[in-house]
């Protein structure tokens, strides 16, 4: 019987998430990674941001990808979202955990703007808890009126509000208005292998690991022996096969000067909103001239950012 | 009377005249382009650019002596006037040259100057001034100089720019992440590890005022 095989393109939250659950299932991975390794507990890079107040520009976004355009009214520069090296955008992050609510789904239905999804919150709901386990989420909906329903709790108790959020919460509520915490993938509790929270102060680079990251599942993947990490790798297209099925990735080290084909039974874009979008029409051939899952053409287009 | 009307005569003429000064024009935009004194002419705005920035020099890094590391360590504290951890200065100026390109020739043309400055003054280096004399060097600093003022010094003082740019914003910023917190009244600054108890308590101060 054949080794069943899989190529996860990102090793962001995301790929690194999905090359776990498959060489769980028995799958020998490979995850390619466009940019460079990033060292994991981000001891390094903490201390030069917090004691040296440097950001050394090898953890920054390249500039192969910089001055991104964008339309619309949205507000931010994606340039300082995205990050391109191994663990991806959430080595960088505050690791807030909301959940949509049941009405996000039907905006349209219920509001008139927007369009409603193809499934609902019910739908979705056993994977939220999936994800929450997985990222370690500590949390409560104890003294949030608006949680949406959950069939199982926060796998960690929540942060209790700072002493100053608890002077405002205090005044907010003779007003009607509720503060309450918020769930966030930060061990409240030493939880699956990473320590405890040592309260650092800041969250976006966590020196010791309780803050979430993929590099600590990404770690855990690779020391199966199952998983091999391509770093400074760049995917250039996808190849389909005459059925239509994605069968091969042609991959390209950043250095080098020609591409190779790695083949693999399951392929997994991954690469963020952006690159994921690129890649796909990238991948254009002669019956997907518009690339690949666009028959539609609107591949690319009607883009947002996460918006909690 | 049905001769042609004047003014399309002109027009015509004016058109051909226009055709004539945009051909060479073209033509000499495109000699210049080619030519060495495009490459002249380029050559004179990066010089001019670089001489009215402030950047660093991208020289190689390097371990501080320790005359320079003391004449650090007095500025902060004649800056700051506040007990400190000199511990984080003395680390951080450390680790800039000997990491950031630039740095270490920036602190020690520095420390040179602030010494030179120091010994016309008070015969003595700026370490073992005393505050009054320091406070006099130091008076120089302007942090809101306008644009164009600081275009000028740039010119003819442009270590005294990198100083203020590089050495004095750079001292106040850690201390507003560091130490002015505890002078705030919290036990420590962010970037530290609080547990989780202390966070969820009033500040020091506050507690003892209680």
């Amino acid at each position: 019987m054949s080794e069943k095989t899989a190529a996860v393109v990102g090793s962001g939250i995301v790929g690194t998430a999905i090359a776990h659950y498959l060489v769980n299932r028995g799958y020998r991975v490979d995850v390619f990674e466009k940019g460079p390794e990033y060292p994991y507990p981000h001891r390094q890079p903490f201390t030069e941001r917090t004691y040296y107040r440097y950001v050394n520009p090898a953890y920054t976004l390249p500039p192969t990808i910089r001055d991104l355009e964008y339309s619309g009214d949205y507000a931010k520069n994606p340039d300082d979202e995205r990050f391109m090296r191994v663990g991806g955008s959430a080595t960088r992050w505050q690791a807030l955990t909301l959940r949509m609510l049941p009405n996000d789904f039907r905006t349209r239905s219920l509001y008139g703007h927007g369009n409603d999804w193809p499934l609902d919150y019910a739908d979705l709901e056993p994977y939220y808890c999936a994800a929450e386990g997985l990222l370690g989420v500590s949390g409560t909906d104890a003294d949030n009126p608006f949680a949406p329903p959950r069939s199982r709790p926060y796998p960690l108790p929540q942060f209790d509000l700072s002493y100053g959020d608890g002077l405002i919460a205090e005044k907010l509520r003779a007003a009607g208005i509720v503060l309450h915490t918020t769930p966030q993938a930060r061990t409240r509790q030493a939880y699956d292998g990473r320590p405890a929270c040592q309260n650092f102060g800041m969250c976006t680079v966590c020196p010791i690991g309780a803050r979430y990251s993929p590099n600590h599942h990404l770690a855990a993947t690779i020391a199966t022996g199952r998983c091999r990490l391509h770093t400074n790798t760049s995917v250039r297209r996808i190849i389909v096969d005459g059925a239509g099925r994605a069968k091969s990735l042609l991959c390209q080290g950043n250095d080098a000067a020609t591409p190779t084909e790695h083949a693999a039974q399951v392929i997994v874009v991954a690469c963020g909103a952006i690159e994921s979008v690129r890649l796909l029409l990238l991948s254009a051939d002669g019956p997907r001239p518009e690339g690949i899952g666009n028959d539609a053409g609107h591949l690319g287009k009607h883009f947002v950012f996460h918006h909690t | 009377m049905n001769r042609p009307a004047p003014q399309a005569r002109t027009s015509r003429r004016r058109f051909l005249q226009l055709l004539g000064v945009c051909a060479l024009g073209g033509f000499f935009a495109a000699w210049l382009l080619r030519s060495r004194l495009w490459n002249v002419a380029a050559k004179m705005v990066a010089v001019a650019r670089q001489r009215t920035d402030p950047v660093l020099a991208p020289t190689a890094p390097g371990a501080l002596s320790a005359g320079t590391l003391q004449t650090l360590e007095a500025v902060t504290v004649t800056l700051v006037d506040t007990p400190v951890e000199m511990s984080h200065y003395v680390g951080y100026f450390q680790w800039r040259a000997g990491n950031i390109a630039g740095y270490r020739d920036l602190y020690e043309e520095c420390a040179r100057g602030l010494d030179e400055a120091a010994s016309r003054a008070a015969g003595l280096s700026f370490s073992r001034c005393d505050r009054d004399v320091r406070l006099r060097i130091l008076g120089r600093v302007d942090l809101n100089r306008s644009g164009i003022r600081t275009v000028a010094m740039n010119l003819y003082d442009r270590s005294w720019i990198r100083f203020e740019q590089y050495v004095v914003r750079e001292i106040l910023a850690l201390f507003v992440r560091t130490d002015g917190w505890v002078l705030l009244g919290y036990e420590t600054w962010p970037g530290t590890p609080r547990g989780l108890d202390s966070y969820t308590q009033p500040p020091r101060a506050h507690r003892s005022a209680a």
